[in-house]
């Protein structure tokens, strides 16, 4: 029924996209937490793209196949694990527009986000943008997004301001075919 | 309203083509301490908006400002004497002003980026301060660009000029003039800011 609801809005607009909530219980974001924060990452630092650390080099299976199903369920077609990319971000970081071009996955897919943060930020918004209407993702920590990547959508992840505090956001973005 | 007379434009004119990394200049104690008076009492009875997009945050007037004060010191920056000083310094063929009043509160911020848009004929951007005390941040940053097929491959921090009451701080609009106004920490930032185009 739930996903019934959630078909429904990712279908809604003419973006694509549905946040679903509470994918991921505080425990299982820990431990993922835990193991992705023993793993080496990069700065990647271009000022007109982006700040932020990330990796490309984890691979765990059962987290991918557990956000694979779910996006499955929504799209209502199989999808495959195409590539992933794991990113922290802390006050002062960033991604535009121009780093998701430089970076977008060429070709169709659907673009599946896990928050496994520890805290809300009450920023770090996930904005999907034509450039003129815009669709904006709520950073909730456990939850994913799961958005249909048009070729005329980007998408920029939003400074992170003072408000954060010293929080950080923790987010694995899966790129589906 | 701004003592033109008084610029010495040989000395304005040789920093603004040795800055690094860039053409810019920084001029302190643009006018009379009456009129920078005057422009924040004006800057406080003009209406701001909050702006928020993807490499921006802070509060702005309208893109027209409409206090007489704000007109006015906008027609003095289009005056024909302060475009002959500004033509002068950058070697660039400016011809009018378009500004807008910017208040930065803690967590305001404008990522990197560059002005140039060939079609908005911004040639020369300006930056002037008319309140910083208490201001924590907020700097102007310009980055040194490694460039390949007009964009920007590599840029790191080279220069950061201080907001400070009264002072503008003009600089070439280029694609590779990169720069950016680092988020305000504490204090608010007021300034009045814009383009002398072509």
């Amino acid at each position: 029924m739930i996903v019934d609801e959630q078909r429904t809005t990712f279908r809604a607009t003419r973006c694509h996209y549905v946040a679903v909530p509470d994918v991921f219980a505080d425990t299982a974001a820990a431990k993922l937490r835990t193991d992705i924060d023993a793993r080496p990452f990069e700065v990647f630092d271009v000022p007109d793209r982006g700040h932020y650390e990330t990796t490309a080099d984890v691979t765990i299976p059962a987290v991918f196949d557990e956000l694979r199903s779910l996006a499955e369920q929504i799209v209502e077609r199989p999808l495959v694990v195409a590539r992933a990319r794991w990113q922290r971000l802390r006050h002062r970081d960033y991604m535009l527009m121009k780093g998701d071009a430089k970076d977008r996955f060429d070709g169709p897919n659907i673009e599946v986000t896990l928050d496994f943060s520890a805290a809300a930020t009450g920023g770090a918004e996930l904005v999907y943008t034509d450039g003129f209407e815009s669709w904006v993702v709520i950073q909730e920590p456990g939850s994913v997004a799961i958005v249909e990547r048009e070729p005329w959508l980007y998408r920029y992840d939003r400074y992170l301001n003072l408000a954060v505090g010293d929080k950080v956001v923790h987010r694995l973005r899966l790129t589906l075919t | 309203m701004i003592p033109v007379a008084g610029w010495k434009l040989d000395e304005l004119t040789r920093a603004w083509a040795e800055a690094r990394p860039f053409p810019h200049v920084v001029l302190d104690d643009l006018v009379t301490p009456e009129l920078l008076s005057a422009l924040l009492q004006a800057v406080s009875q003009e209406p701001h908006w909050p702006n928020r997009g993807e490499i921006y945050d802070f509060m702005a007037s309208h893109t027209e400002v409409a206090h007489p004060t704000l007109r006015a010191f906008q027609a003095a920056l289009g005056s024909p004497e302060v475009i002959a000083a500004v033509r002068a310094i950058s070697g660039r063929p400016v011809a009018t002003v378009d500004l807008r009043s910017y208040v930065y509160v803690p967590g305001s911020y404008l990522l990197p980026h560059a002005d140039s848009r060939a079609s908005l004929g911004r040639l020369v951007a300006f930056a002037y301060y008319i309140y910083t005390q208490g201001c924590e941040g907020g700097e102007l940053e310009l980055f040194t660009c490694e460039m390949a097929d007009n964009n920007v491959v590599r840029a790191t921090p080279a220069q950061r000029i201080a907001p400070r009451d009264n002072r503008i701080v003009m600089f070439d609009v280029t694609n590779a003039s990169l720069h950016q106004v680092r988020e305000v920490l504490a204090g608010n930032r007021v300034s009045l800011t814009g383009w002398f185009l072509g």
